[in-house]
């Protein structure tokens, strides 16, 4: 196992267009978790229900945006490829 | 991580002096108020009022221990008292109003006369209550008691801050 | 965001964040509308019977023994208003107030108060409450030691105590007043 490969097994990286997916899925899905149990709460006239049903919420997104899916990793960044530098020939007449 | 550190503890003093209360958030530790109050809750007290009334849960300091006590006051009087002249006081008043109590934890059989100690009828408001409690959190300060009561999750937690310290790379 | 621990952290900043907003609306809810007691109480309580005692447990000495009170009493009350969605239980007690010598002004804020019995509802379902000849479970004393003579009238507290945010008092007045009487040999 390289650098590299240790480097993936701990990380678990993922690419920038990924990033910015995840941040996004995160919010809307927790925005939408809050709101919705603080319904179904009210609607039940208890506020513990809505603490029982953000729970399904918290664990669905750690299950979508903790690991690292392919879908995050569709725009590898590509670097710049180092110049060779070859031997100039000069001729001297 | 420092930067966390100092700001917690200015916002824990600035809170200290609005709330005019030594330690404006308690954390429950014992079952003596349940079913009102469990283990790991945690409590915002208010220290500002002069008097408190009948049936306001207060936090208050018994002698002889260490930890604050949440319990329900079931007994105020005001009391009129003469200012003693030995303590030279520049003010013209000669008569001090205080207040006493009697507290209770609603899961208790009886009042707290035997915590006070021997001799000791009430609590004084001035002296030993910290604050009248106003808000409730339900269970998140149970972090504390494990962190305080379990070796095991202390040490499990050290263990996990000095991985995140090897392998984080900012 | 790149790594899996700089995800974790950011998506628990977020539920955390999101817990605190919703804890700020909660107890403004709660603020912004308390649950009042509209329905009327019905209590009626029998002349006390006062005794003198001597040992710690009421608040004496065998030196300075005070004279304490016991009663008992019928009361009817609904609670069913005061419970909304935040309601985790209602404490409600039944106190005394009684006169100070020294003050005969009108602000009872100097009026020594009492406990004398109190009970939980934590079942939403049994909020209704209707009990003859309640005995007090707690006996009565003063700050001063005599009882007899002075006149005591009847309030009853309650404490709602939420889920999550802020605690809510009310006091009602139960409209009876007695006089407390002679020691009872």
């Amino acid at each position: 196992m390289d650098t590299s490969q240790l480097e993936r097994f701990i990380e678990f990286p993922i690419d920038f267009k990924g990033q910015q997916l995840v941040e996004r899925i995160s919010y809307v899905l927790i925005t939408f978790g809050f709101i919705i149990s603080l319904f179904f709460g009210f609607a039940l006239q208890d506020i513990t229900y809505s603490f029982y049903a953000f729970i399904p919420f918290v664990l669905l997104s750690i299950i979508i945006v903790l690991p690292s899916y392919p879908a995050y990793n569709k725009n590898p960044t590509v670097f710049l490829k180092r110049p060779v530098s070859k031997p100039i020939n000069i001729e001297i007449n | 991580m420092a930067m966390v550190v100092t700001s917690a503890f200015a916002i824990w003093k600035g809170l200290a002096v609005i709330t005019n209360s030594p330690s404006p958030l308690v954390v429950v530790l014992s079952g003596s108020m349940e079913p009102a109050f469990q283990r790991g809750d945690i409590l915002f007290l208010w220290n500002r009022e002069t008097y408190v009334d009948v049936g306001d849960i207060v936090v208050y300091n018994a002698p002889q221990r260490s930890i604050p006590i949440v319990h329900r006051v079931v007994h105020q009087h005001v009391v009129e008292e003469p200012i003693s002249k030995s303590k030279k006081s520049k003010t013209l008043e000669t008569s001090k109003k205080t207040q006493y109590l009697l507290t209770k934890g609603d899961n208790n059989e009886r009042d707290d006369l035997p915590l006070y100690g021997y001799g000791k009828n009430y609590l004084n408001r001035e002296k030993e209550i910290i604050g009248n409690v106003k808000g409730y959190i339900p269970k998140v300060g149970y972090i504390t008691i494990l962190i305080t009561e379990n070796q095991y999750f202390k040490y499990a937690m050290f263990a996990a801050l000095a991985i995140s310290a090897l392998f984080s790379q900012d | 965001m790149h790594s899996l621990a700089q995800r974790a952290n950011t998506l628990s900043s977020i539920i955390t964040t999101g817990v605190f907003i919703v804890m700020i609306l909660v107890s403004i809810l709660t603020i912004a509308n308390p649950p009042i007691l509209n329905n009327q109480i019905r209590f009626k309580s029998a002349k006390p019977i006062v005794s003198l005692k001597n040992t710690r447990n009421y608040g004496a000495t065998k030196q300075k023994p005070k004279e304490n009170a016991k009663f008992k009493f019928d009361m009817v009350a609904d609670f069913n208003d005061l419970v909304d969605w935040n309601t985790k239980q209602v404490f409600a007690y039944v106190y005394v107030e009684i006169d100070n010598d020294d003050s005969n002004n009108n602000d009872n804020e100097n009026a020594d108060k009492i406990v004398i019995w109190d009970k939980i509802f934590d079942d939403k379902s049994k909020m209704y409450f209707n009990q003859k000849n309640i005995k007090s479970k707690y006996s009565l004393w003063d700050y001063s030691p005599e009882l007899h003579g002075r006149t005591g009238t009847f309030k009853l507290g309650y404490n709602i105590q939420p889920h999550l945010g802020p605690l809510t008092f009310g006091t009602i007045d139960l409209n009876q007043t007695i006089t407390f009487p002679e020691i009872k040999v």
